[in-house]
């Protein structure tokens, strides 16, 4: 139900729910790290690695950060489709936005995936 | 009482200037309308829209002080001065404080904002049970005063393309009435990016509305719907499956 919500027959709902679901699985995955933190609060810098060393908390931090580079992609989009209408100096901006968030979510596949973590 | 008033006549002035105006008020005195009834007195040039004078029909909506409201129901001694009016921001100003609706009220028309039944029509009135008359309360009550749809910043730079809170909340009042037939079609008109969904939950519309009412709170409950709608059109499909799994 939620999928065909997303597809282009809805062209409007698609990208109001995506930045919604997005939202949703960042508030879940903040949930759960809290959880984690207070079941055990790492207190050292080994223990910090510790936690990120599970293949699960560094898969979820990447879907975190997946979630809100889409989410702030989105919402910047629109920020520059209403305030900046010559639409020269849209498309170089935006292009600056994909180049950034771009630039962001493969550093933080490297910080996680990349690094002797 | 000291005010700053947005002037612009067309005919005569190159470009809008606001003019100081120092009135002397009567105890009798009590809205915004009146003092600009003084003032208008004084200066008949000056423009502006009125008519009932109590809340009702909406024409002198216009910006006091940077918050869009109806002169005929601001308190004077809620003002601090000099009272500086404007007219209502995002639309073509005519003159002074009067402004072209023209826009504001396309998009409350391309809501289709009447009761569409095919049914023949009944010797009477079409009823509703009070639970479903309920459901239209907040939303009948828009006085198309345009205070809300000109505050928002969505209307403001898509004007043509965002139908904005008044004609949202107009569009729900019909979605949500159950002697209409074509919610689905109404739902249907306002799929594209901008009609509905450029509705970001600022608020200003709820903030401004001199009614009270909570357009915001419609359009939310548009979106709610067409999710509603999409689920119960799912539940009557057969389940779709990939290698044996059945999926969302």
């Amino acid at each position: 139900m939620l999928i065909e919500l997303l597809t282009a027959k809805y062209p409007g709902m698609r990208r109001w729910l995506t930045q919604r679901l997005c939202a949703v699985s960042m508030a879940l995955v903040l949930l759960l790290f809290w959880l984690r933190l207070l079941v055990c609060a790492p207190h050292d810098y080994s223990s910090w690695v510790a936690v990120f060393s599970s293949l699960w908390w560094r898969l979820l931090v990447v879907w975190f950060f997946v979630c809100m580079l889409l989410h702030a992609w989105l919402g910047v989009r629109d920020v520059l489709r209403d305030y900046v209408p010559h639409l020269p100096s849209r498309g170089v901006i935006q292009a600056l936005v994909d180049v950034t968030v771009l630039g962001n979510g493969l550093a933080v596949l490297w910080i996680c995936f990349g690094m002797n973590v | 009482m000291r005010f700053s008033i947005y002037r612009f006549n067309p005919d005569v002035d190159d470009k809008p200037y606001m003019q100081d105006i120092d009135v002397a008020l009567e105890d009798s005195d009590q809205m915004l309308l009146d003092a600009l009834m003084r003032i208008k007195a004084q200066d008949e040039t000056l423009s502006l829209r009125k008519s009932c004078r109590e809340g009702v029909c909406g024409s002198d909506a216009m910006n006091i002080n940077g918050k869009n409201g109806l002169a005929c129901i601001t308190k004077l001694d809620s003002l601090e001065e000099p009272v500086v009016l404007r007219p209502l921001p995002g639309l073509p100003v005519i003159r002074d404080l009067v402004v072209d609706m023209t826009q504001f009220f396309d998009n409350y028309h391309s809501v289709m904002p009447y009761l569409q039944n095919h049914d023949t029509p009944p010797e009477t009135e079409r009823l509703q049970s009070p639970e479903d008359r309920a459901k239209l309360d907040g939303l009948y009550e828009c006085i198309l005063c345009g205070a809300c749809t000109t505050s928002c910043p969505s209307f403001w730079w898509n004007p043509d393309k965002f139908v904005g809170p008044a004609g949202l909340m107009q569009a729900y009042r019909f979605i949500a009435d159950s002697r209409d037939q074509e919610q689905d079609a109404r739902l249907e008109n306002l799929e594209d990016p901008y009609r509905l969904y450029r509705c970001h939950n600022i608020m200003n519309c709820t903030d401004v509305c001199p009614k009270k009412l909570n357009p915001n709170a419609a359009i939310a409950a548009i979106k709610d719907l067409k999710i509603e709608k999409a689920k119960a059109h799912k539940a009557t499909q057969p389940a779709k499956k990939i290698f044996g799994i059945k999926v969302l």
